[in-house]
């Protein structure tokens, strides 16, 4: 029993992980109905933006994931420019295969130019181990869950308390109709994006830390188990892309614990499909009525 | 047979590299009944090829059963495989779709990986070598004859009207799921035929060699040739089993480039955004470029296209999607449209 619990809260640091990634792709998704494969890779880019950071600069822990936010906001942004807005109306196969496309373009140039290799992310904070009551917690795993909660937090009070996250959820609802309400299409798109990105970034410092090593190929499977728990909370719901990633995070965990560490990513995809089967709106999606 | 008289004219290499172009034609081909016909979005192409190439190489490594069974019997393993996973996945749209077919092919692949039986995670070693050129060309002329006639037959037609607006043809009769269901398979039937040709003509398998890697690519040669059409499918996997290949030499990597640059000019041509003054900017580019590889030499050059491989791919796919969606065959459609019309003298 113990043992259950320790896993539990071991899976949670992971499960925050994949939820921060799985809002970024459920807003982008909720906004422009693509599935953004260019996510995972995103996040490969913040970890190694926080580790030049920390090489290059020297910077701490919160300045690093300060630039990680920023930088990746703005490559976020001009991914959606450059790649993604000349084929918005495009068939969604075409949206899809160009979005196949910046992922591998982004995977592959990090390999060019900073070698396959992993590279050892650096300990931001010393280690230490906390007992409480039968359980133990590192200060690492706390500082995880605090970071993105608090992430979260802000997320959602911009999505549901400021005039921009009005903006946001007006055009995921109908985009003509908030255009003719004098929403500016594009502008909100963009900030989706880099509100996303930004995610996406911290999640890539959290996820280096969780793992203690980074690769240019690292972000490709944490990003498609973010999808994975975005589609099982119901893609386009916020507080299903929480429930999704604490769920696969938590299922993950524990299947490892139990000696399967090689079906580790095979269970999510199998996870996916019973959800897909059973309910595929998700647990919190709602039924969506197909138009003629 | 034709083995032996190419011979005379071609390296044992080049004649790999030509097996290679049917093994992905049949490859190609099938992929596009599903997406470029049907309008369903697979990813998991490298899936079925995983597992007929396995249980072909099963059978002939363990019962020496003779090839042509062993592979017709991974032809049809894959198409249960086809309908155990379309059945349930056909039911979701678009997106939905491309994920769940991408995780069962990762299903496979890290079943493979557990599977001991055929070498698990060390990879499938001593298969025996009973797939050669010949072989080759005469399965990818039958897939490709069956194919080609299936499209054009009612069910081809079927399969298009889905594509075009599913609730339409279901509206007009046909039984979409059905239909759905039964590309899938047939999709997943000549991944397997493939997969048995591949594994025993290299001799080996490795789960690895059935990742996502290997179904983009497969999806890059339809994307690239040109969706829903077989000539397209061929095309695409003419061009991308030759281009990687052709970046490992000096002279295939200038030649790439130019051929890229006169394509590129052809399409902005064919769009109206051609000017004079752009070509000759084109033309400035391309010969600083041949500069650049002639200034820093050939072993840097060769060494680092090797590695750019995949930036290449990314960044062809990315580009053939914003300017040129219809692929190369819908360029060479459209670049023969004034010509058949003066032939005909309107």
């Amino acid at each position: 029993m113990e043992q259950l619990i320790q896993q539990i809260v071991n899976g949670l640091a992971l499960g925050f992980i994949y939820a921060l990634i799985a809002l970024g792709y459920t807003l982008v998704y909720g906004i422009i109905r693509l599935i953004n494969f260019a996510h995972g890779d995103i996040i490969m880019v913040g970890a190694y933006i926080a580790l030049f950071s920390y090489l290059l600069l020297g910077f701490g822990f919160l300045p690093s994931l300060l630039i990680a936010m920023v930088l990746c906001s703005i490559l976020g942004v001009t991914i959606e420019r450059i790649a993604y807005r000349p084929i918005r109306e495009a068939p969604r196969i075409t949206a899809l295969i160009t979005a196949i496309g910046v992922s591998f373009l982004l995977e592959y140039s990090f390999q060019l130019f900073f070698g396959p290799q992993q590279r050892a992310f650096p300990e931001f904070i010393k280690t230490r181990y906390f007992k409480l009551g039968l359980l133990s917690v590192t200060n690492e795993q706390l500082l995880i869950l605090g970071v993105a909660i608090f992430l979260m937090l802000i997320l959602n009070y911009i999505v549901m308390k400021t005039k921009t996250g009005m903006a946001m959820r007006a055009v995921s609802f109908d985009k003509d109709a908030a255009r003719l309400m004098g929403i500016n299409v594009d502008n909100t798109i963009s900030i989706t994006f880099a509100i996303g990105s930004s995610l996406a970034a911290a999640a890539g410092m959290l996820l280096g830390m969780y793992y203690q090593q980074i690769d240019p190929l690292m972000g490709f499977t944490p990003g498609l188990k973010a999808f994975i728990s975005a589609v099982i909370g119901g893609i386009g719901s916020i507080p299903g892309a929480m429930v999704g990633g604490l769920v696969l995070g938590i299922t993950e965990v524990f299947v490892v614990s139990i000696g399967y560490s090689t079906l580790k990513d095979g269970v999510a995809f199998l996870l996916l499909i019973l959800v897909l089967l059973i309910r595929p709106r998700g647990i919190f999606g709602e039924k969506v009525v197909e138009k003629v | 047979m034709m083995e032996q008289l190419l011979l005379n004219f071609l390296s044992s290499y080049q004649i790999q590299v030509l097996s290679f172009i049917g093994i992905f034609t049949i490859l190609a081909i099938s992929l596009d009944i599903v997406n470029g016909y049907t309008g369903q979005f697979s990813i998991g192409h490298a899936g079925f090829m995983a597992v007929g190439g396995y249980v072909a190489a099963y059978l002939t490594f363990y019962h020496q059963v003779p090839f042509i069974l062993a592979t017709l019997a991974g032809a049809f393993a894959a198409a249960f495989f086809g309908l155990l996973i379309g059945i349930p996945t056909l039911r979701l749209r678009g997106d939905y779709l491309a994920i769940a077919t991408l995780g069962f092919a990762e299903i496979i692949r890290v079943a493979i990986l557990n599977l001991d039986v055929v070498g698990g995670a060390r990879g499938f070693a001593g298969i025996a070598n009973l797939s050669n050129f010949d072989i080759v060309l005469v399965f990818t002329l039958v897939s490709f004859v069956l194919l080609f006639n299936f499209t054009r037959s009612a069910y081809g037609r079927a399969l298009q009207s889905i594509r075009e607006d599913e609730i339409a043809a279901e509206c007009m009769g046909v039984p979409t799921t059905y239909f759905k269901v039964l590309a899938f398979v047939i999709a997943a039937f000549f991944a397997g035929i493939a997969g048995s040709l591949y594994g025993h003509y290299l001799m080996f398998l490795h789960p690895n060699d059935f990742g996502l890697l290997r179904s983009i690519e497969i999806l890059l040669m339809i994307v690239l040739g040109g969706m829903g059409n077989l000539w397209g499918a061929f095309l695409g996997a003419i061009v991308l089993s030759i281009l990687p290949e052709a970046l490992r030499t000096y002279n295939g990597i200038v030649y790439t480039i130019i051929v890229v640059y006169l394509i590129g000019v052809v399409i902005s041509y064919q769009k109206g955004r051609y000017s004079l003054l752009k070509w000759i900017t084109g033309i400035v580019i391309a010969g600083l470029t041949v500069a650049a590889l002639l200034i820093f030499g050939k072993d840097i050059i060769v060494k680092y296209a090797g590695q750019m491989r995949m930036i290449i791919y990314s960044v062809l796919l990315i580009l053939m999607m914003l300017f040129q969606s219809s692929g190369l065959i819908g360029l060479a459609r459209d670049l023969a449209k004034p010509l058949s019309r003066k032939l005909r003298g309107a």
